[in-house]
């Protein structure tokens, strides 16, 4: 009851002068190309209904289409930064799988139930990574590849490219780290049983421990590296937009 | 546009979609997607997570709008699709960065650390600089607070229509806005006192 009256008594001038800075602070309009990319949502769930296409407003096109001449190089370095991202992703995958498989079968027969649970762990993580590897060069592929294959069909397409491309950059980044972290997590996990199990261990155990572990630091680097190449050519793609803008308003 | 004329475009608009007429989804996406966005951004702070909202209450709205029986007007209805998928959009977020989310799950709890007693001066509200200290407090405030406010003051409904919107009594509603109001000043206060 006190706060409804509170609200009563408060100052008019305050509540005034707040409203109108937040207004201020949270002030944001629609780009054209986010307005583009809602028509074509809306199409797209037409078309899943087999209704007819709506038409897009021919002044947005136009707005969208004169700024379309940066696009074509900016999309490649994306691209790049992309594919490269995804080489070393694989790669990382490829090379963490091999040291855990190889682990797994030195394992064999020797260790104690807590080992085995480390290299059943191991191999999640090796699994994780894989797929995290699947899916960050899934996306970062097929999609780029889609985005930068309708470019030169379409000048309105080629401009929406590097949005696009820093969008699908955005799921690749979020894949890598939440596909690491769960890659971590399992690591830790088996760990864990190792420790608990530790007098069981064997010295080729530890060994191939190791190996497991240096392989997955690498791996993480490498990660890291995908993540990084991959931020680097939408930053590039970004910086090429820049220019041209500034050539344009030159 | 007068009230009445207004009340027909939108009777027209909604029959229209019903119909899933293609002029009006056009017109739909013409008349609502800036206010659509502006909403969305205004809660989620984020325009990468706004367009995503915006183009989900865009769709939410078109598969179920065979369903909408026009007891609100439309545009509450998108308010309300778009603070909803703006809040869950929210929550995933806090979710994935581990952040506590129990502020927002209790309406008598919502905001533990406020100073009713607390004034901020108007000068200091008029103080272009504290832009940014405003939004970093509507990005610290509970996503139901933020809900309100933006409503409320921003986009300018009525009391009764924001509580609609959320789909709470008008008392909470005040509630809500009076808390936000003082959650704002109070961060204000804290930066003014540090300065």
């Amino acid at each position: 009851m006190r706060n409804i009256k509170n609200i009563q008594a408060e100052s008019a001038n305050v509540r005034n002068a707040l409203a109108e800075n937040l207004r201020k602070a949270t002030d944001t309009t629609l780009s054209d190309e986010a307005r583009l990319r809602l028509y074509e949502k809306f199409n797209e769930e037409r078309v899943r209904r087999g209704e007819t296409l709506i038409s897009i407003p021919a002044d947005l096109l136009a707005r969208v289409k004169s700024r379309a001449a940066a696009t074509p190089d900016a999309a490649k370095l994306a691209a790049a930064g992309g594919k490269e991202s995804v080489a070393l992703a694989a790669d990382s995958s490829v090379h963490f799988a091999k040291a855990t498989s190889r682990a797994s079968k030195r394992f064999g027969g020797k260790m104690k139930q807590g080992t085995v649970d480390m290299v059943r762990n191991a191999v999640d993580v090796a699994k994780e990574l894989s797929q995290t590897a699947v899916d960050a060069g899934r996306i970062a592929t097929v999609e780029s590849y889609e985005v930068l294959r309708e470019a030169p069909q379409s000048k309105r397409k080629a401009l929406l490219a590097p949005p696009k491309l820093a969008g699908k950059g955005v799921k690749v980044g979020m894949r890598l780290m939440t596909g690491t972290a769960k890659a971590a997590t399992k690591t830790i996990k088996g760990g864990m049983v190792i420790t608990k199990d530790a007098a069981s261990a064997t010295v080729t155990g530890m060994i191939e421990s190791a190996r497991v572990g240096k392989a997955f630091a690498e791996s993480s680097d490498k990660m890291v590296q995908a993540g990084s190449a991959l931020t680097k050519g939408v930053k590039n793609a970004a910086k090429e937009i820049a220019e041209e803008n500034e050539d344009v308003a030159d | 546009m007068s009230q009445e004329q207004k009340t027909l475009t939108g009777d027209r608009l909604l029959m229209g979609l019903k119909a899933h007429e293609s002029w009006a989804c056009e017109q739909l996406i013409a008349d609502y997607a800036d206010m659509v966005y502006r909403v969305c951004y205004r809660i989620l702070q984020n325009p990468n997570d706004a367009e995503d909202a915006m183009q989900e209450t865009f769709i939410t709205v078109y598969r179920s709008v065979d369903s909408f029986r026009g007891d609100a007007k439309l545009s509450s209805w998108l308010y309300r699709v778009a603070t909803n998928r703006s809040l869950s959009i929210l929550r995933a977020r806090k979710r994935k960065h581990g952040l506590d989310v129990s502020l927002e799950t209790d309406e008598g709890n919502e905001l533990p650390i406020v100073d009713e007693n607390m004034t901020v001066p108007e000068e200091l509200l008029l103080r272009e600089e504290n832009l940014q200290v405003l939004q970093e407090a509507l990005d610290a405030m509970s996503p139901r607070l933020r809900a309100a406010l933006v409503l409320y003051e921003l986009e300018g409904l009525s009391m009764r229509e924001t509580a609609e919107v959320l789909e709470i009594s008008e008392s909470a509603a005040k509630l809500r806005v009076y808390r936000g109001r003082i959650f704002l000043q109070n961060h204000l206060l804290q930066q003014f006192q540090e300065e």
